[in-house]
């Protein structure tokens, strides 16, 4: 199972779209893929029209094992399951400090269901807390939208720092362009300082597009309700990307 | 765990009857039509059916369904190639690794052909999002023969998460008319066919009573013997796989160690006779099994060599293909010949002809649970024995007829298992098998290497290989 997951500090930056579409693009090629829903806001639980049952909540998500597996749920799509957020999850925090190895232990859980899937997305909620600690210590990759705005470069560079100075491995942290406005002559000039900044910066940009905040409408991913349309095509030169990165590119599917 | 229901109509008035009722009485959407086609492959024991895994070829491409959580996995076929056989025939991926542990050295063989017009229905809950499947199929199944079943269903499929949606949802149904069907597709489509899905053993499976006469008893584990052996000749012949001969050799051994349990019940000219009789058709295929162990074990022994001298193997696999060849040729016209026939046309007029007076003595009436008892005891007694004057000056002769011992109590437990609580007779046989197999380890240990192993067990090493050994 490769764990991906999709963070930043800042929110409304599109990192629960790029979520799903990315979880729904894996999953379309035959690979079991889950999506596990950290944000209490439970946005991408939206998306697949998915309810956590009533009794589940983050105190049961993180012991893990049967809490987990009795909670799993089947999206419309073929191989793809998410895990859905209760409002909950704003305790997440506070439930892990309370636990042995609090830094570890959504790897852990995550962990007893490894060979279930090949694929696990994390949908991270804002900020940053021991919840995003144990994101950074669960995943393999960790992929940061950024809007190109003055404001998000600086999260950004807060988040680099963050890495040093807790000596995580800042290799895995890949940087892609969100909601962006190529007609804004800022957006064009923080990327290109971005860009050749020498960070990981995927090449694939997000724009901002109508037909992605129609997702909330529709509440299904934009590759499956317009898989023609531009948005869908982009989603999938990211995902392509990032498969690349993950070293499932090409041959599978 | 998550799996489909069906649901099987009389005919398509039912089923259409059922269809509009319920449309109307649930949120259904959806009503895609689609034409599928798919080819069941297993092996000839079904080793992934009993695992509640489904192999389809549909259209060029190979489908694993896993119908305990619904998962699956898929692969394209070259254009070219044809259907692959064994798993090393598939390029290497998770879909190779998962046939491979399921059917191992097994080759995949068409189970049924069916065609099937789906209607595909989706139930929604209040958020619109889709908590279980309908399809609804008009199936065709191929038969051995001309005629063509046609099977009209309904499939209801579970949404993970949602049990008791689908709870209701097969109850709504049922409350309908149509009862569930047990099984899954291949079953149902095989039953169509006149056939039963996973209905191979290599096993002895008997049924036997207490006090059912020891004669008949005998006649009843010999017969499933028999059955056995000739269920894999075909296989054997064909050459389709390396178990056919296997799973034939073992029923001929137990056939032996069978035999040994008429005395005081049959003649002992019978024993005699036969036992000479099965001796001689195991032997006469010991050397095609002993060749077909090295290219199994091909990989095995190739990593035990450094890289760099591992080509060097090369040529001595060559010899053993070679050698194999001629050995199942040999074997294969050996089953097809008249004196085999003949031992077997014998041995059916013993299992199945009525017996002559006096064909039979004292003991056959006698009830079967005694001779069970008497001759378990005895069996484990002297393994017991053996067992004990193991220790660490002990040969490997002493080793082996101590396993071959074992294996003899193993038998005969096999033979009467269902005279005794299941679950304690499994558990002792399942020991012995064990011991048998850490066993297999040891020795394995003790003689490393192709040739070195090969005299360890008294086989016949090929002629060129004697050559290159000095």
């Amino acid at each position: 199972m490769i764990t991906l997951a999709l963070y930043s500090m800042k929110g409304g930056v599109g990192k629960t779209a790029a979520a799903v579409n990315l979880a729904h693009l894996a999953s379309a090629g035959t690979c079991r893929t889950l999506i596990c829903d950290l944000d209490p806001q439970g946005a991408s639980s939206y998306y697949f029209r998915i309810k956590a049952s009533r009794n589940f909540n983050s105190s049961k998500f993180i012991k893990g094992g049967r809490f987990i597996d009795e909670n799993i749920k089947g999206t419309d799509y073929p191989n793809l399951d998410l895990l859905p957020s209760k409002l909950s999850y704003r305790n997440l925090d506070l439930a892990l400090d309370e636990m042995k190895n609090s830094k570890f232990r959504l790897r852990k859980i995550f962990g007893e269901i490894e060979h279930e899937y090949d694929y696990l997305f994390l949908d991270c909620p804002p900020g940053i807390s021991l919840v995003s600690e144990n994101v950074f210590n669960a995943a393999d990759y960790i992929f940061v939208p950024l809007i190109p705005t003055t404001l998000s470069v600086m999260t950004y560079e807060k988040l680099l720092d963050f890495f040093t100075n807790k000596e995580y491995d800042a290799g895995r942290l890949y940087a892609f362009f969100s909601m962006v406005e190529s007609k804004k002559s800022l957006h064009r000039e923080i990327m290109e300082k971005i860009e050749s900044g020498g960070h990981n910066v995927l090449r694939t940009r997000i724009p901002y597009r109508s037909d992605i905040e129609r997702m909330g409408v529709y509440r299904e991913p934009v590759t499956a309700f317009l898989p023609q349309s531009d948005s869908a095509r982009i989603y999938a030169d990211l995902w392509e990307e990032i498969r690349g990165i993950t070293g499932k590119g090409g041959s599978e599917g | 765990m998550d799996n489909s229901l069906y649901f099987i109509f009389e005919d398509e008035g039912t089923r259409d009857e059922v269809l509009g009722q319920l449309k109307n009485g649930l949120p259904l959407t959806g009503d895609r039509r689609a034409e599928r086609k798919q080819l069941y492959l297993d092996t000839y024991d079904h080793r992934l059916y009993k695992k509640g895994l489904l192999l389809t070829n549909e259209d060029g491409r190979l489908i694993l369904r896993d119908t305990g959580d619904g998962s699956s996995l898929s692969l394209d076929l070259p254009a070219y190639g044809g259907m692959p056989r064994f798993w090393r025939d598939l390029p290497e991926g998770p879909f190779r690794d998962n046939l491979r542990s399921v059917i191992d050295v097994r080759a995949l063989l068409p189970v049924v052909g069916v065609e099937s017009l789906v209607n595909h229905l989706y139930l929604e809950n209040e958020d619109g999002k889709t908590v279980a499947h309908i399809n609804f199929e008009d199936v065709e199944v191929d038969g051995d023969n001309a005629d063509k079943a046609v099977i009209h269903l309904l499939e209801a499929v579970p949404v993970r998460g949602y049990a008791g949606e689908f709870e209701n949802l097969t109850r709504y149904i049922s409350a309908l008319g149509p009862a569930p069907a047990g099984g899954n597709i291949l079953s149902i489509a095989l039953g169509a066919s006149g056939k039963k899905a996973g209905d191979y053993t290599s096993k002895v499976s008997v049924v036997l009573t207490p006090d059912m006469p020891s004669g008949e008893a005998i006649k009843i584990i010999l017969r499933s013997l028999l059955e056995t052996m000739r269920k894999n000749e075909d296989g054997i012949v064909k050459d389709i796989d390396t178990e056919f001969l296997h799973d034939f050799r073992v029923a001929v051994r137990r056939t032996r160690s069978a035999l040994t349990l008429i005395r005081g019940i049959f003649p002992e000219n019978v024993k005699e006779e036969f036992k000479t009789e099965f001796a001689g058709i195991g032997k006469k295929s010991n050397e095609l099994r002993d060749l077909d162990i090295y290219l199994l074990r091909r990989e095995e022994y190739t990593e035990m060599l450094p890289p760099a001298l591992r080509a060097g193997l090369d040529p001595l696999f060559d010899i053993i293909v070679r050698e194999r060849e001629e050995a199942h040729r040999e074997f294969a016209l050996e089953l097809a010949s008249d004196s085999y026939r003949r031992s077997i046309e014998a041995w059916e007029k013993f299992l199945y002809e009525p017996e002559a007076p006096g064909d039979a003595l004292p003991g056959a009436a006698e009830p079967v649970i005694g001779l069970a008892k008497l001759r378990i005891r005895k069996r484990y007694k002297k393994a017991l024995k053996l067992g004990k004057a193991i220790d660490g000056s002990s040969s490997d002769r002493d080793l082996h007829t101590l396993r071959i011992e074992c294996k003899k109590l193993r038998y005969y437990l096999e033979f009467f298992e269902s005279l005794f609580p299941a679950d304690e007779i499994k558990e002792v046989i399942r020991h012995l098998k064990k011991r048998r197999q850490g066993e297999h380890r040891r020795r394995g240990r003790a003689h490393i290497g192709v040739i070195r192993e090969a005299e360890g067990n008294k086989v016949r090493i090929p002629r060129q290989v004697r050559g290159v050994r000095r």
